[in-house]
């Protein structure tokens, strides 16, 4: 017998491509019908297995540029430190050089002042980045995944109620098939 | 993790490709492919539960750590941010206005230097009423009230009439004070970098923890679909061991009924 199984993630049932059981090898209309529901279920969760994977995936994508967007955010933010430090470190350095040449005025003092008050907005300037929107952005896209995913969830726990309630069917008819069974045979000769 | 699930052991459901010719009904065929197929399941569900539950606790020590990390880094980048401060700006306003009262003597009260005083002034009373506990736009109009009332009131009077070697000492004062000053701030920049390098990995150690977390919701998903996994199995399982049962019981009952009739007949 070759009965191949659906092979998912990890969530087969099974199918009947089978050369030895086929829907069609119960005698009742009823028994095709509840072999195709389960088969037909089945395929639903293999469908809604692959909508978990993919969602899972864009998951795990939209974490992975969250954290890109984090990490490019605070090294914009060094970078601008940086260029601020230093701009007050040359102005420190000017301030220096004025203040040797021992005059109220000198071009040495300006350049000192201008550096001064040119350092917060060079270093706002070189560590401006939009990595908080980026990352914004990417937490909605990761809702939006999570989203996807339980929504999946959901497909696949239904489908699996409804294969349930096929193999109660199976089960009734199984049963009903019987008693017609012994009813006819108790009929004696 | 100690609810860790150990995987039942496999293979002990017989393949029911073997029972092709065993005599079964194709729907007791059937049944026992799902039986073998849930079996399976089952233990494929229960192993991942297992990994799944192991890379889970992998993932809290990750965060721990990396929220650790992140916390000494940031009480390093506040101990060289309180430097920064005390270089930066305490230090430095202090040498200012001692350069700017020295400007003054040296220049014999010049406008342009009281003036300079009087910034400097108001420099250090912002920079320090908070820790006077005073509103700072208080504390400005006090210390530009003193300057100036001291400088009106006669004070300055008596440094314009300096000698040449007082204004030469007030000189240096001012070239010493505006040096300090200056190297300071370059010392205070300095040490801002060196927070901002702390700060830098404070971040980076948020984003790992964030990348940990976003790592352990989908492995807590993983679970519970396994979980489900295993659940519905064996609701499945059991719904097709309990079918099987009953045809093998009904099956019987027909043979029963079948022999019975037979020995009627005879």
């Amino acid at each position: 017998m070759s009965v191949s199984n659906i092979n998912g993630s990890g969530s087969q049932f099974l199918s009947l491509a089978s050369d030895n059981i086929h829907e069609d090898a119960f005698t009742s209309v009823s028994g095709e019908l509840a072999v195709l529901l389960l088969n037909t279920e089945e395929q639903q969760k293999q469908t809604e297995h692959q909508q978990l994977e993919s969602a899972r995936n864009d998951y795990t994508e939209a974490l992975s540029h969250e954290v890109d967007a984090l990490k490019a955010e605070a090294d914009a933010a060094f970078r601008g430190a940086c260029f601020s430090a230093g701009t007050a470190v040359l102005s420190g350095g000017f301030g220096v050089a004025a203040a040797e040449t021992r005059r109220d005025r000198s071009w040495q003092g300006a350049v000192s002042q201008g550096l001064h008050d040119l350092s917060g907005p060079i270093g706002g300037l070189v560590g401006k980045t939009y990595g908080a929107a980026d990352a914004k952005s990417a937490q909605g896209n990761e809702e939006a995944a999570k989203w996807r995913i339980d929504d999946a969830h959901d497909a696949i726990k239904n489908a699996d109620g409804v294969q349930n309630k096929a193999l109660d069917w199976v089960s009734s008819m199984s049963d009903r098939d019987a008693a017609t069974t012994a009813a006819i045979l108790s009929n004696k000769v | 993790m100690a609810t860790a699930i150990s995987p039942a052991p496999s293979g002990n459901v017989t393949d029911p490709s073997a029972m092709s010719s065993s005599g079964l009904s194709p729907e007791e065929r059937l049944l026992a492919l799902m039986v073998y197929t849930q079996t399976t399941q089952m233990n494929g569900a229960k192993t991942d539960v297992s990994l799944n539950a192991e890379q889970l606790e992998k993932l809290r020590e990750q965060v721990k750590k990396a929220l650790d990390d992140a916390r000494e880094a940031k009480k390093d980048s506040g101990f060289w941010g309180g430097l920064a401060k005390l270089f930066g700006s305490d230090l430095a306003t202090v040498a200012e206005a001692v350069a700017a009262v020295a400007a003054v003597v040296a220049t014999g009260g010049a406008a342009a230097a009281i003036l300079a005083a009087v910034a400097a002034a108001a420099t250090l009373a912002a920079d320090h009423a908070k820790e006077l506990g005073i509103p700072v736009e208080v504390a400005m109009v006090i210390a530009v009230a003193a300057s100036v009332a001291s400088f009106c009131c006669g004070n300055a009077k008596g440094l314009v009439d300096v000698s040449k070697r007082v204004s030469d000492t007030a000189k240096d004062v001012r070239l010493c004070a505006t040096i300090v000053a200056q190297s300071s701030k370059a010392a205070g920049a300095g040490c801002s970098v060196v927070e901002g390098k702390y700060d830098q990995h404070a971040a980076y150690f948020h984003a790992d923890a964030r990348a940990a977390e976003g790592q352990q919701q989908i492995v807590s998903a993983d679970i519970d679909d396994a979980l489900d996994r295993l659940g519905a199995a064996l609701d499945h399982q059991d719904s097709a061991v309990k079918i099987a049962g009953s045809m093998q019981q009904q099956s019987a009952a027909a043979n029963y009924a079948i022999l019975n009739n037979w020995g009627g007949v005879a």
